[in-house]
């Protein structure tokens, strides 16, 4: 045997092992080509329609429920009233349905009239935070329990946020999560033998804010930025440790009808002051049709090295009911789900 | 002579192996959602748009058949509505052309018709350079379609267009669904 033959043959074993290789792994895939099918199986009177998809290219996509028993079959419509005895926890389930093809981690927490407090979740003790993992397509409804309240009428948010733990300070990265990874489920509760709902009356809030005009952009919504008004997202930023960093949210209803709405900032999922010298961890705003404002504020940055993830929630209407009640079709034109700001990440060096 | 059966028996070996291993593909079977990239001649479908000629047509496009909560988590029954979900960002040819972002939820049943649920919405937001051009939203009760479509003019548009949208597809006895869509344009 000569060591050209050898190269030869060799040669053309690997280039076909590297054909088959190809075949076989989906590599030669044509952009344009369908990346989805759509099948139906009849089998006696029923139909069941299953789709062929992408799975690289599905990306967030889970929904989350608040149950009164382990089954989906528990399901109440969001917000749905829920009456309590005094002095009796609060106990549901809080049903997560993970609809993609990766495993995913979501952080857990939960907003007690506005406030974030510790409580206990799928048997796992007190806290404020809570984390779950699921598997791909996974669909599983978790036991929670909030303590006793005072007598009265209550708003309890649960949240969960996917990918917690991701702080890459890629602008990309960053911009994926405005308006995105997080979903909630609100109940309104009644504590002890009052007839009905009532929602408590609000300290709106009054400090320092700045008139961003009707033509700002935001409607209905919100956009951290480092200069008020501004359009330009504020998505990372590095940062001293110990020291205080300004930043300012805008919010904004829209041009054709108003808004209610809380705002909530969040460090590392923790819920902060809006600012150094207050105690105000969450501001109420009543907005009227174009109404956009500006509101300064500043969080203390914390000593230890790394990114950490300043977030922002708008939370709209507060102490409503807004599912159950036939006449939330005509009352409430508002976006009816609480949304996050981009997380921002703020390097500590 | 040798060689050539080294050959041959390492290229049999090696299509003996393949038989026995699970050939996988970039598409999985199992159901639930459907994400698409559509190509130009799709998207202008949706959105009107010149295929031939204008920029950027396409669009993502995500759909699912709604589910109920069974046994299998993305069995659906014949009367279940198909959900999708669409945000597309593009521009005419001409240099000086606006810049569009059509984007919308939408509910149908299986032959096509509009089948109205509980909730559906979207929240579009579109962004050039990283600065916010437009946030908007549209949420219907007892509907089959919310619909934002936003254009952009000016004498200069471009720079790196981003759209993304929240959707929203909520029908009481089926699993809601709350997609995210985006779209780049530069």
């Amino acid at each position: 045997m000569n060591s050209t033959n050898l190269f030869f043959f060799l040669a053309l074993f690997g280039f076909s092992f590297t054909l088959i290789a190809l075949g076989i792994s989906g590599l030669p895939h044509i952009e344009g080509s369908p990346l989805w099918s759509m099948s139906a199986n009849t089998s006696g009177n029923s139909t069941v329609y299953s789709t062929t998809y992408d799975k690289n290219k599905v990306s967030e996509s889970f929904g989350v429920t608040i149950l009164t028993g382990p089954t989906k079959q528990d399901e109440t419509s969001q917000t749905a009233l829920r009456r309590i005895g005094a002095g009796k926890p609060f106990e549901g389930y809080l049903w997560v349905s993970n609809q993609m093809a990766q495993e995913n981690d979501f952080l857990v927490f939960g907003l007690l009239d506005y406030q974030q407090i510790p409580f206990e979740f799928n048997n796992s003790g007190r806290g404020i935070h809570h984390t779950i993992h699921m598997a791909p397509f996974e669909e599983s409804a978790y036991p929670f329990s909030i303590p006793p309240m005072t007598e009265g009428s209550h708003d309890f948010e649960i949240f969960l946020v996917m990918k917690p733990d991701m702080h890459s300070l890629n602008d990309s990265f960053r911009f994926s999560t405005d308006q995105a990874l997080l979903g909630s489920r609100r109940v309104n509760i009644i504590v002890g033998n009052a007839q009905s709902f009532f929602a408590p009356s609000l300290k709106e809030y009054d400090g320092p804010a700045i008139s961003c005009g009707s033509d700002y952009v935001l409607n209905d919504g919100l956009l951290v930025t480092t200069k008020p008004c501004d359009t330009k997202a504020l998505l990372s930023a590095n940062v001293i440790p110990d020291s205080l960093f300004d930043y300012s949210i805008n919010i904004g209803a829209d041009n054709n009808y108003p808004v209610s709405v809380a705002v909530v900032p969040l460090l590392d999922f923790y819920q902060v002051p809006l600012a150094k010298n207050t105690n105000d961890r969450t501001a109420f705003f009543t907005l009227n049709a174009g109404e956009k404002l500006s509101i300064p504020a500043n969080v203390v940055i914390p000593k230890d090295a790394g990114v950490h993830e300043l977030m922002v929630l708008w939370i709209p209407l507060p102490y409503h009911s807004i599912d159950d009640d036939a006449r939330n079709v005509a009352q409430h034109h508002q976006w009816p789900w609480s949304e996050p700001s981009i997380r921002v990440g703020l390097n500590v060096q | 002579m040798n060689l050539h059966k080294t050959f041959f028996v390492l290229l049999a070996l090696l299509l003996a192996g393949m038989a026995i291993v699970p050939i996988t593909s970039a598409e999985s079977s199992e159901a639930g959602v459907t994400t698409q990239y559509l190509p130009p001649q799709e998207g202008a479908k949706f959105t009107g748009a010149n295929p031939d000629k204008d920029i950027g047509v396409g669009g993502m496009l995500k759909t699912r058949i709604a589910a109920q909560p069974v046994k299998s988590a993305f069995a659906a029954t014949a009367d279940a509505p198909q959900w999708s979900a669409y945000t597309d960002l593009w521009r005419n040819w001409w240099s000086a052309s606006p810049v569009y972002c059509d984007a919308y939820s939408r509910s149908r049943t299986s032959s096509g018709s509009a089948y109205d649920i509980n909730k559906i919405a979207l929240r579009e937001r579109v962004w050039r350079d990283g600065a916010l051009y437009n946030d908007q939203t549209d949420t219907r009760y007892n509907s089959a379609d919310a619909v934002v479509n936003y254009q952009y003019s000016a004498v200069y548009t471009g720079g790196t267009w981003t759209a993304q949208s929240d959707h929203t597809f909520e029908l009481s006895g089926y699993t809601s669904w709350y997609p995210v869509t985006t779209d780049t344009l530069t």
